[in-house]
């Protein structure tokens, strides 16, 4: 697989705590095809939040190498990260995603207030994510105002408004009934088959897996 | 938009703000009342004519001068009047209200001290009667006295009961003359003091001089002193300022400590403000977390969390500085009318707002220096923690 947009190569991580290492990850290789939408299956503290932490340069792994789109995330000085991550990864997490004092709007034009984007066309932006993910009748609402499953979609619209390539969920249904979590996943399922986006879904949830094009376990550090 | 968003921020804890932005306003208030008592012992002490002379007692001024230097002193070159003074004391009713009682020669003290402004007939009628007394005319104003009446006061240092008619009620020609004292005929005190008191009889607390030529000060002080040197009581000579630095060196101990407290006041709202910036910002930990996923960086999360802090430090500063003018006015009235000695004017200093308002924003970013340091510290994958 040369045209990979995702590539870890022999990852280990662990953390410290009071100087004992905790090993999480070890020699993890793994590879993501454009376009591709791959759910990570695991328990709880198998490292799933960890590797998405490494994807997107929260963190740098002890030994390895992660590239995206053929940069080396883990030799990017701050600066630079940050901004390329801003263009390139979106988010989406398991809960409290979004400012509570700001509306849906707000939060979504969030990311936009780091370019040069004139108002009008932040305003424009804006429309058209929450459009697409069904909110286009929300925009003024406030987070305490909306389900778990719309502040979901919220937050999905924010992490696809700067139209990154590439979508990590961490756990994105976790907290959702399973009527909610169905809609995100097909939200998700969509945003890959219409708009392209290579999704990295990192879940407990076999049922959510399920939505994936590839599902990839994680057993104590190492994918099986 | 930023800016929107500090400002709700604002209003997450109305009741953490409030209590942040009422503490700020509080130590302004009293930061601008300690500030403005010290420019008024300024102002009082600048505000003093430079042409007078103060001789006392070399030791102390609690010694008295034999009353006949005055002769010896009018004749020294460049003396240009001599008048004299002596406490009076006494306590006035249950002794709540001080105000400053001075025993003087009145037609040579008149005369040497044209900012007490007395309507000519009131100046004829005091003159007249050695019974009677002046008051400043905020001092009138405070105890509801008229021309005419009569004040009762106990004697302290000349004991016995005395009574005074106020013939008049001076007022100062400019706004840093002292208007709360009362004047009383000399040798209506040395009268009584001839058979009750002989000792300190034809003494006098000091002497007013006035020099033709304020320039020759140095001068004609040491000429003074070396005139009764050698004699049974020496003196020392020094201009009305130096005197009355020395007659209130406590009071001006006093003053130093004031100026100390204005400082110290500030660095304690500087950590008021700190203390609930770096609880907001502790709060909102994970909420940064989400702004970095973002790409926020230094300069965004700095307007966040500054602007918050500013906006905390100032409103509070602003509400101080309003509560401050009325403040004055009451603590004001209080100085003067009860320490007019000290304090004859008490006017907020005009720079004053100012200073106030600029230290109140100087202490908001400096308030949120630490808890922004630590919001940049954190990393994203700690503050992301337990979400998920
Ligand atoms: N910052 C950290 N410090 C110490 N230990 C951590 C830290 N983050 C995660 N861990 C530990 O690493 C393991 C994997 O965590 P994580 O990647 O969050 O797992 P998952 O997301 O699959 O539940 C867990 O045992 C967790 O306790
Ligand atoms: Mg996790």
């Amino acid at each position: 697989m040369t045209s990979s947009i995702i590539d870890v190569q022999k990852v280990s991580h662990s953390y410290f705590r009071d100087d004992i290492e905790i090993p999480v990850l070890k020699q993890l290789t793994l590879s993501i095809a454009p376009e591709s939408f791959v759910a990570l299956l695991g328990p709880s503290g198998s490292g799933k939040t960890t590797i998405l932490n490494l994807l997107a340069g929260f963190d740098r792994p002890m030994h390895g190498r992660v590239s995206i789109n053929e940069t080396n995330v883990s030799r990017l000085p701050e600066r630079q990260l940050a901004r390329w991550r801003a263009k390139t990864i979106g988010f989406i997490f398991q809960f409290y995603n979004l400012i509570p004092v700001l509306t849906a709007a707000e939060n979504v034009e969030l990311p936009l207030l780091l370019t040069s984007l004139s108002r009008a066309q932040r305003v424009k932006h804006v429309a058209t994510a929450l459009r697409l993910v069904g909110l286009g009748d929300r925009m003024t609402h406030y987070p305490r105002q909306l389900s778990g499953g719309q502040e979901q979609r919220v937050a999905i619209a924010r992490a696809i408004v700067m139209d990154p390539v590439i979508l990590l969920a961490d756990e994105p249904t976790g907290n959702l009934d399973s009527e909610a979590a169905e809609e995100i996943m097909t939200l998700l399922q969509r945003l890959n088959t219409e708009q392209g986006k290579t999704i990295v879904l990192v879940t407990h949830d076999l049922e959510a897996a399920q939505r994936a094009t590839t599902i990839c376990k994680l057993q104590k550090g190492r994918l099986e | 938009m930023l800016l929107r968003y500090v400002i709700r921020n604002l209003a997450r804890h109305p009741l953490r703000a409030t209590l942040t932005v009422l503490t700020m306003s509080i130590i302004i208030l009293a930061f601008g009342l300690l500030r403005t008592t010290v420019a008024a012992w300024y102002a009082e002490s600048l505000g003093t004519p430079p042409d007078r002379l103060r001789t006392r007692h070399a030791v102390s001024i609690s010694f008295q001068l034999p009353v006949t230097y005055q002769q010896r002193i009018a004749i020294i070159p460049g003396v240009s009047g001599v008048s004299y003074a002596n406490w009076f004391g006494g306590r006035w009713k249950d002794g709540k209200a001080f105000f400053p009682r001075y025993a003087v020669e009145p037609d040579s003290y008149l005369e040497l001290h044209p900012e007490i402004q007395l309507p000519p007939p009131q100046r004829e009628a005091f003159l007249r009667d050695r019974r009677a007394c002046i008051v400043g005319r905020k001092l009138a104003a405070k105890l509801g006295w008229r021309v005419g009446d009569i004040v009762r006061l106990q004697g302290s240092l000349y004991p016995g009961n005395w009574e005074f008619t106020i013939r008049g009620i001076y007022t100062g020609t400019s706004q840093t003359t002292d208007e709360g004292s009362m004047y009383l005929h000399w040798v209506a005190m040395d009268e009584r003091r001839r058979i009750e008191d002989q000792a300190r009889a034809g003494t006098v607390g000091w002497f007013v001089v006035r020099m033709a030529n304020p320039e020759q000060a140095a001068q004609i002080s040491t000429t003074i002193d070396q005139t009764f040197a050698n004699s049974i009581a020496e003196t020392r000579t020094e201009t009305e300022q130096a005197f009355r630095a020395n007659m209130a060196t406590m009071s001006g101990a006093v003053i130093r400590v004031i100026e100390i407290m204005s400082v110290l006041i500030l660095g304690i709202s500087l950590l008021v403000v700190a203390n609930a910036m770096a609880m907001t910002v502790r709060e909102r930990h994970h909420e940064y977390g989400i702004l970095k996923t973002l790409g926020f960086r230094a300069p965004h999360l700095g307007f966040l969390i500054f602007g918050e802090s500013v906006c905390l430090a100032l409103f509070g500063g602003i509400l101080g500085v309003v509560l401050l003018y009325p403040a004055s006015k009451g603590f004001g009235m209080f100085l003067t009318s009860n320490l007019g000695g000290f304090f004859a004017t008490f006017t907020l200093p005009a720079q004053l707002p100012v200073l106030a308002v600029s230290l109140s924003v100087g202490i908001g970013l400096l308030g949120a220096i630490i808890p922004f340091l630590l919001c940049l510290r954190s990393r994203i994958r700690d503050e992301l923690r337990h979400m998920g």
